[in-house]
């Protein structure tokens, strides 16, 4: 229930870039509003991966703390800060299931539904702000379109850390089959976000 | 591994599901290809954006406060390691200037030198920025602190220990006109390695996590977060929890009824 002053208010309105130039000061109340504006994002990304609650808060608090000790980790030239740190979280999650070795315990033979929900109104979600709701309800339009072996099969790469060889031995596909709805999928999700991708590229 | 080899594999290695030695091979190709570079990065940006398609969770809200206080304690940390502007000035150039003799060395070093003086200067413009901002948050809690006790028409309620056989005690200040409430405690039972104390506010549809603190020799003053008290309450209270707070109060050590 966080109480919410006029001046947390004007640097809720800053962007990441400049909230990450202010955190390079040690500006506390720009590691604050930043963190409120992505832990509901960071935080369930951890959780989708590695499934227990306390690991994936634990994982929050590492990724947001190494953001604060090395804001330089961040090169804004590289893209935007989304982008780098929806990346740095995944990675960072995939790592520690595999370190734990949990991998046989909290994977389903078929994830790819647990988590996919028809594309939403940003009203329906309170958590994100507009831009993330617009952004959200962007990516799950592009995945209605991808069809559902292509979706699984990426999804159990992306949250289930698996490798290519990895998901033809889970589901008994040959290697080419999984390769090639892979490339497929993502093809199809490139082209449903090319308005999102060059928003990215500004 | 070719520009086509690359392509082909460029969305699974962005997902993450490239075999380590093909992933080796992409990332060595794509260091001199600017253009492979090019559409990995985009695949690389699709790739991210699937985190969107999860539904979204906020972790507890103690978990904000736990991440904030260390931010500020390693802040702290800092800056009491970091050495004063002007001394370090002062001594460092002459010891510097007399380590190169030849006055073309000099020169040289005097531009590297400066260089270094001029990373210093930042630093310590850094560390005033860290100096303002903590002065700020303990300014604040102060002014709770003083807006609470010197409100003439503060009100005060004495907050028995829970426990039987507890020596521990409390009084709870609060200022309708500040809005704000102040919590003040002696004699409280010592914290166990990684515990703290945690401050609840109790309303009729359940208990707020007024915020944690730690105290060394058992008393305490401590300004209740948020600052702005809520309003419909009904009790105060403090607890002994795990470093990083609780969503809901343990066994209570103090405890006050607000109930008039």
């Amino acid at each position: 229930m966080p109480d919410v002053s006029p001046e947390e208010i004007a640097y809720s309105g800053l962007d990441d870039e400049e909230l990450m130039e202010r955190i390079r000061y040690r500006d506390l109340k720009a590691f604050q509003a930043l963190y409120r504006r992505y832990t509901a994002l960071v935080y369930s990304t951890c959780l989708r991966v590695v499934r227990d609650p306390h690991i994936a808060e634990d994982m929050v608090q590492e990724i947001f703390l190494r953001i604060w000790r090395k804001p330089e980790s961040y090169v804004n030239q590289r893209g935007r800060f989304l982008t780098w740190l929806i990346s740095v979280t995944r990675n960072r999650a995939v790592d520690e299931v595999r370190s734990r070795n949990r991998r046989l315990r909290h994977e389903s033979a078929s994830p790819a539904e647990q988590d996919f929900q028809p594309p939403a109104p940003p009203a329906d979600d309170p958590a994100l702000s507009a831009e993330l709701a617009d952004q959200r309800r962007l990516i799950l339009g592009a995945l209605a379109v991808i069809p559902s072996e292509q979706r699984e099969i990426i999804q159990l790469a992306y949250f289930g850390g698996l490798t290519q060889q990895e998901i033809a031995e889970r589901l008994g596909q040959p290697l080419g089959t999984v390769k090639t709805r892979i490339r497929l999928g993502m093809q199809k999700l490139r082209a449903a976000l090319t308005p999102q991708l060059r928003w990215e590229d500004r | 591994m070719d520009c086509p080899d690359v392509r082909e594999l460029l969305d699974a290695y962005a997902l993450g599901a490239a075999e380590k030695r093909e992933a080796q091979q992409l990332e060595e190709h794509v260091a001199d290809c600017v253009r492979c570079w090019e559409e990995l990065t985009q695949a690389q940006q699709s790739a991210a954006l699937f985190a969107f398609s999860i539904t979204l969770q906020e972790p507890p809200t103690s978990l904000e406060r736990r991440i904030l206080a260390r931010a500020a304690q390693e802040r702290d940390a800092a800056l009491r390691g970091s050495t004063p502007l002007l001394r370090r000035l002062r001594i460092s150039w002459p010891v510097a200037a007399g380590a190169f003799g030849l006055a073309g060395a000099a020169a040289l070093a005097f531009t590297a030198f400066l260089q270094v003086q001029m990373s210093d200067l930042r630093d310590d413009r850094d560390n005033l920025m860290q100096q303002v901002a903590e002065a700020r948050v303990r300014l604040d809690d102060q002014n709770q602190i003083f807006n609470v006790l010197f409100d003439p028409n503060q009100q005060t309620k004495m907050m028995p220990a829970v426990a039987t056989g507890s020596s521990a005690w409390g009084e709870y200040h609060w200022s309708k006109t500040a809005g704000q409430g102040v919590l003040a405690c002696h004699d409280m039972p010592p914290l166990a390695e990684g515990e703290v104390y945690q401050a609840w506010f109790v309303a009729q549809d359940g208990q707020i996590p007024a915020g944690t603190f730690e105290s060394t020799d058992g008393d305490c003053w401590y300004p209740m977060e948020p600052a702005r008290t809520p309003v419909g309450l009904t009790g105060v209270g403090i607890t002994r929890e795990k470093r990083g707070g609780s969503n809901t109060p343990g066994e209570w050590l103090l405890f006050a009824s607000l109930r008039s």
